[in-house]
């Protein structure tokens, strides 16, 4: 017969362990919002080097028609 | 004639000095062009370095909060207890709990076997039955192979009646006793 045993932990410093997670769930919600900061300016500075290249593309066309 | 040669020598200069510009207004467009999308570029790279600057405050900041998250986290650690071998414990306690109860069970039946016969070698010396005395040496015999029952008491039946009786009960109840904090502990475990 198959034996299926729960075995139970006493925890003494319950209120400094739900005092602990607490803390840690507000900093990482915390971390999270601060990566979606960093992403989001990431993906803006990929934009603005993205009109860069176009930019410069429209430049070098521009003055390939300058030259005499 | 010099007034002709020096005109001539003019134009001569003025052909070496000037290139004509074919459509002037476009190229000139071209370049005011060119130098807005270079100056739009420039502006830009005043927002980029306002970008940049601010990813590294995020990513101070996130150092900082990561370094907290871990001293929480250690924190945590401490005030948890250490259940890296609970398991394999627990399970080597158990088998020998129930290893220790079979014993304390079987145990119990060889002496509940051995009270019933003391007793009925008891009710038949009252009775003054004495019909079957083979079987009541057996059952001395049987008695005196326990070790929890002296031998010299049992050889005298009238001895039998007083002192065998509470001694093999205390016994009992012993092991009953023992059987109960065992099960306490199963439960508490």
């Amino acid at each position: 017969m198959d034996k299926r045993r729960d075995i139970f932990i006493k925890l003494d410093k319950i209120k400094k362990i739900v005092e602990n997670l607490t803390n840690i769930e507000k900093k990482e919600n915390e971390l999270k919002e601060l990566f979606y900061n960093y992403d989001s300016l990431n993906s803006q500075e990929g934009k603005i080097f993205e009109n860069w290249s176009f930019y410069l593309e429209d430049i070098n066309e521009k003055i390939d028609h300058v030259t005499l | 004639m010099n007034k002709h040669k020096n005109k001539k020598i003019k134009i001569q200069g003025l052909d070496s000095l000037y290139i004509s510009l074919t459509s002037p207004n476009e190229k000139r467009r071209n370049l005011l062009h060119s130098i807005k999308n270079s100056l739009i570029m420039q502006d830009e790279l005043d927002v980029i370095s306002q970008i940049r600057k601010d990813k590294r405050a995020i990513l101070n900041e996130i150092k900082k909060l990561l370094s907290e998250i871990n001293v929480n986290y250690q924190n945590l650690k401490k005030n948890l207890p250490d259940v890296k071998n609970v398991i394999s414990f627990t399970e080597k306690e158990l088998s020998e709990l129930e290893n220790e109860v079979k014993m304390l069970k079987h145990t119990i039946k060889d002496d509940t076997k051995i009270i019933d016969r003391v007793e009925d070698a008891e009710d038949s010396i009252r009775d003054g039955n004495l019909r079957h005395p083979n079987r009541k040496k057996k059952q001395i015999k049987e008695v005196e192979e326990n070790r929890y029952v002296p031998n010299e008491k049992l050889g005298k039946p009238t001895t039998v009646k007083v002192s065998e009786k509470p001694k093999t009960l205390s016994k009992l109840d012993r092991i009953k006793n023992n059987l109960k904090v065992i099960e306490a502990k199963l439960e508490k475990l």
